[in-house]
């Protein structure tokens, strides 16, 4: 249903993602997982037109049929909304202040549907519900200062379902909640997406989370998709060495960049760290921090498929088959 | 980020009135009483301590002590200072503030007759500013990034240095005597012809608002372009909007507490500008009666306009003061708390 | 007309990252275009006192409307034949001094109630905070016109009504910054050491707090000059035979559709006075960079 061939993202001279290809089917969950900088929420937003201003898109993305990279603002916006949800990484800063909450989640309905006043009203509550918000009635006239961080974030899930979209794409939804919140926010996303029969595009920086949550998982390094694979094949038989020394790093642990919050520390396990957008090595991107790199690595790797869709773009990946 | 609510979730807060805006107002209405106190001491006390005689000022300083006795006699001088002060204040509750020495006028009268152009000059100057500041700032804040911005730094530099009168001057050359378009002053009562009272405010209108205007494009490009980064811009996307209606449709609101705010420290200014642009387009308001009278040493009108003026200041500022709580709830949640709280 | 113009945002530009660079940095353009319309209008003024093209005084009716380019008369005459040239050049000695004494007066005794106030505590300080609010929040030109009534009418009422019009603007623009000084670590060790009040505001808080004095002065003066001219032009500020550009604009304005000449230029150089001082407190601005020591409020 959504596919994307070669969409580049740039600002200026600096182009920040090349994601040669990621295909989502109708109902499936695609995880993509990277580091905090890795260009990951930057494509998922372009996917939505909702990338920084300054940024120009290239390549194709198609959604249902039809391509996305290249329509007019107006064409866009109706796209978003209708079809493609959106639920956005920090819900304290991303619902307008100045408004109560019933009627900014009203406003999607306005926007996409054909219904009247009364039925909007109608849906809204009814959305609240099924997001779990209590006492819906009163919380629609409460502003955003006046509700929790996890109730605002409930309130932009319900707006980004509001019209029912095909695809629902969420940066990072819980990454600004408190700990004890951000599995009650995945829970209620994944059951969502089942219950609406929604493809979702899912970023996160944590492993073990997009894991919890996805169908197949791509992992970003660099601005680009090094590899791709389903959600239970990528953590028991890694291929690219990034991923591979992601997960090899903390074997014990959920697999993911960085330990996560709840040890207190954060600590990046891979030697080095990773370049500022624009100073990557020609060739794999990754490979100035990989132990196995050779010279072949200074072009660019192709992609190799391996089974169940799954694909690397390493010179030198992990046998196939074998655990690392 | 705590998974906890802010504060304000009571039950008895849910629907739009908020007893905490009760509180703002009466907390707002309780600064303004105590302002309008101490602001007509301090126009009393001024005239008192620095004029010296009031008689004396009013006959000139060879005046015979005779002359000078009886006057003060006439005027009540001779009573203390709080009881002349009370009397004074009291005559805005009674409608009697005496008479004009030298015009013999009746200055209550005389003040409730021309509240009309100046509030008239004054409001109609702080909307004009503040809509074409609002309109001209976020064009330019949408439309062009740098060389707007260059454009609108350059208007807001050449609409301060400009002063008011001169900019009158300047229009009524050009509107008045070249084209002949529009009147070189004077005024219609908005009640007999209010076309031709918009008409003849035109130009007064226009010269009292450039400055102001000016100032506040600059601060409405300046925090649009602030609030176009700000992510309920891009939720409001999300749901279906282009960038720019999200921006018209979600920054606008956001912008106008702040310029609200800048246009509540303008007032001043913006009295201040009315009283010198009324004497520059003759319009009959309390500026120009202000002026007449302190040419004429009439302390006692100069004294009441003044606190007329000073009244208007603050109510319009008490005004502006409340309508950011309507505009900003975060703020009547704020204030609303006790002191410190 | 005191107050600064709230900072343009230049995009990209975030106000960390200015302040992030070291102290000696190449001037702002504004800076330098700022001291050169300065330079020019101060020169002005000095030069009045050892030569002017005419005396200034003197009525030459014979002379009287000459147009602008009249050999001798390079900016025509006014209706009695004074050399506008001249009334130009003299009026920029009354401008810069009603405006320069008024504001740094002004300046002195604002900043030390604004310091005062931020030194103080709880109610006194929310007390005496709300009543400059107050006093900010008076239309000046009411205290300019009492005065006028109480005193007679010239340059020095001018000078006192702007004191008072300037002190509480001066004393607001101090508190905010003054607080955030007084809040830091090592300030408020200095009064654990048991330093004075005073001490601390002279010794730590004003050195800090310079920058945004420096940069308010600069707009105070484009503010004075406005307001001595709007003073001059209503009749109470400076009176026959002192230059003003203002008093020369109220002369201008009975003539304006015989001699609409006569209105350019003293409405001129008022402009390229205010611009002048208000271009180089921005440019003051960038270059001193208030924000650096902490983040002023309005």
């Amino acid at each position: 249903m959504l596919a994307i061939r070669d969409l580049r993202v740039s600002v200026g001279a600096l182009e920040l993602v090349h994601i040669e290809r990621l295909e989502i089917p109708e109902g499936r969950r695609v995880g993509l997982v990277g580091e905090s900088g890795s260009g990951k929420s930057i494509t998922a937003m372009s996917i939505a037109g909702l990338q920084p201003r300054e940024a120009r898109l290239a390549g194709s993305v198609r959604f249902a049929g039809r391509e996305l990279v290249g329509l007019s603002d107006g064409d866009m916006a109706r796209v978003r909304g209708a079809r493609i949800g959106f639920i956005p990484q920090d819900p304290t800063r991303a619902l307008n202040p100045t408004t109560r909450v019933g009627p900014q989640v009203a406003e999607a309905l306005r926007l996409n549907t054909p219904l009247g006043r009364g039925a909007i009203r109608a849906r809204v509550l009814e959305l609240f519900a099924q997001v779990r918000l209590p006492e819906p009635a009163a919380l629609y006239h409460r502003y955003p200062h006046q509700i929790s961080g996890g109730q605002q974030q409930r309130v932009l899930i319900a707006m980004a379902i509001a019209a029912r979209p095909a695809l629902l794409v969420a940066d990072e939804p819980t990454t600004a909640l408190d700990v004890t919140v951000q599995n009650e926010i995945l829970r209620l996303i994944l059951e969502l997406s089942r219950a609406e029969r929604m493809a979702m595009l899912f970023v996160s920086h944590e492993l073990g989370v997009v894991r919890a949550v996805c169908d197949d998982i791509g992992v970003v390094y660099g601005g680009r998709l090094v590899e791709f694979a389903p959600a239970g094949a990528i953590a028991a038989r890694p291929r690219h060495r990034y991923t591979e020394a992601l997960i090899g790093a903390n074997p014990g642990l959920p697999a993911g960049d960085e330990i996560p919050r709840q040890s207190g520390r954060r600590f990046t396990v891979i030697d080095g760290s990773v370049p500022a957008a624009g100073r990557f090595p020609a060739g794999c991107r990754f490979r100035n921090r990989c132990r196995h790199a050779t010279a072949a690595c200074e072009t660019d790797p192709p992609i190799a498929p391996g089974e169940a869709g799954a694909w690397v773009k390493c010179w030198h990946p992990v046998a196939a088959g074998g655990p690392p | 980020m705590a998974d906890r609510p802010a504060r304000g979730t009571s039950k008895d807060e849910r629907q739009g009135m908020n007893p905490r805006v009760l509180l703002v107002i009466g907390r707002e209405t309780l600064t303004l009483v105590v302002s309008a106190m101490v602001g007509s001491l301090v126009v009393f006390a001024l005239l008192r301590l620095l004029g010296g005689d009031v008689a004396l000022m009013i006959l000139g300083q060879e005046a015979p002590p005779e002359a000078a006795a009886a006057m003060r006699e006439e005027l009540g001088l001779n009573r203390p200072w709080f009881v002349q002060y009370l009397d004074w204040i009291g005559g805005f509750f009674t409608g009697d503030v005496g008479r004009s020495y030298s015009g013999g006028y009746d200055i209550f009268e005389q003040i409730v007759a021309r509240l009309g152009p100046t509030t008239l000059l004054a409001f109609g100057s702080l909307a004009v500013s503040i809509l074409l500041a609002l309109a001209i700032g976020t064009y330019s804040a949408l439309n062009s990034r740098n060389a707007g911005g260059t454009a609108v730094d350059l208007f807001a530099q050449l609409g301060i240095a400009v002063p008011a009168f001169w900019a009158g001057l300047l229009l009524v050359y050009l509107f008045a005597v070249v084209l002949g378009w529009l009147p070189a002053g004077g005024y219609v009562p908005f009640l007999e012809d209010p076309l031709g009272s918009l008409v003849s405010l035109v130009l007064p209108v226009a010269a009292l608002s450039l400055g102001s205007t000016a100032v506040k494009t600059r601060f409405v490009r300046s925090a649009m372009l602030d609030v176009m980064n700000e992510d309920y811009i891009r939720t409001a996307m999300a749901k279906g909007r282009t960038f720019n209606a999200a921006v018209l449709r979600h920054g606008l609101r956001n912008v106008a507490i702040p310029v609200l705010t800048v246009s509540t420290l303008q007032l001043g200014n913006l009295m201040a500008g009315a009283v010198v642009i009324e004497n520059v387009f003759v319009l009959p308001g309390l500026g120009r009666l202000l002026l007449v009278a302190v040419q004429g040493r009439e302390v006692l009108v100069v004294q009441s306009l003044a606190l007329v003026i000073l009244m208007i200041v603050l109510v319009m500022n008490f005004v502006m003061d409340l309508s950011y709580g309507l505009l900003d709830p975060r703020i009547a949640d704020r204030r609303g708390r006790p002191a410190h709280g | 007309m005191a107050e600064a113009l709230p900072p343009s945002t230049a995009p990209g530009a975030a106000p960390g990252a200015a302040a992030a660079a070291p102290a000696r940095r190449h001037l702002p353009p504004s800076l330098v275009i700022g001291a050169v319309l300065v330079a020019l209008v101060v020169g002005v003024a000095l030069l009045s006192y050892v030569w002017t093209p005419h005396d200034p005084a003197r009525i030459n009716v014979r002379a009287r409307l000459a147009p602008v380019g009249t050999p001798g008369y390079i900016l025509g005459t006014d209706r009695v034949g004074r050399d506008m040239l001249t009334q130009i050049i003299v009026g920029a000695r009354t401008s810069l001094y009603v405006s320069i004494v008024a504001t740094l007066v002004a300046l002195v005794l604002g900043t030390a109630l604004g310091l005062a106030t931020a030194a103080s505590e709880g109610a006194r300080q929310s007390v005496m905070a709300r009543a400059i609010d107050v006093g900010v929040a008076i239309p000046g030109i009411l205290i300019a016109l009492v005065l006028a009534t109480a005193l007679e009418p010239g340059n020095t009422a001018s000078i006192i009504a702007i004191i008072f019009w300037f002190i509480p603007i001066a004393a607001r623009v101090t508190i905010g910054p003054a607080r955030q000084i007084l809040a830091l670590d090592y300030v408020e060790a200095a009064y654990a050491y048991g330093r004075s009040r005073a001490y601390i505001l002279w010794r730590h808080v004003l050195p800090n707090i310079s920058p945004i004095l420096i940069v308010q002065a600069s707009i105070m003066f484009a503010a004075g000059i406005l307001v001595e001219a709007s003073l001059s032009f209503l009749g109470i500020g400076a009176q026959p035979p002192v230059a003003s550009w203002g008093r020369l604009l109220k002369e201008a304005q009975p003539m304006i559709d015989v001699a609409p000449g006569l209105m350019v230029f003293p409405g001129l150089a008022i402009m390229v006075a205010v611009l002048g001082f208000n271009i180089l407190g921005d440019g003051l601005r960038a270059w001193l960079d208030p924000r650096q020591i902490t983040q002023a409020g309005h």
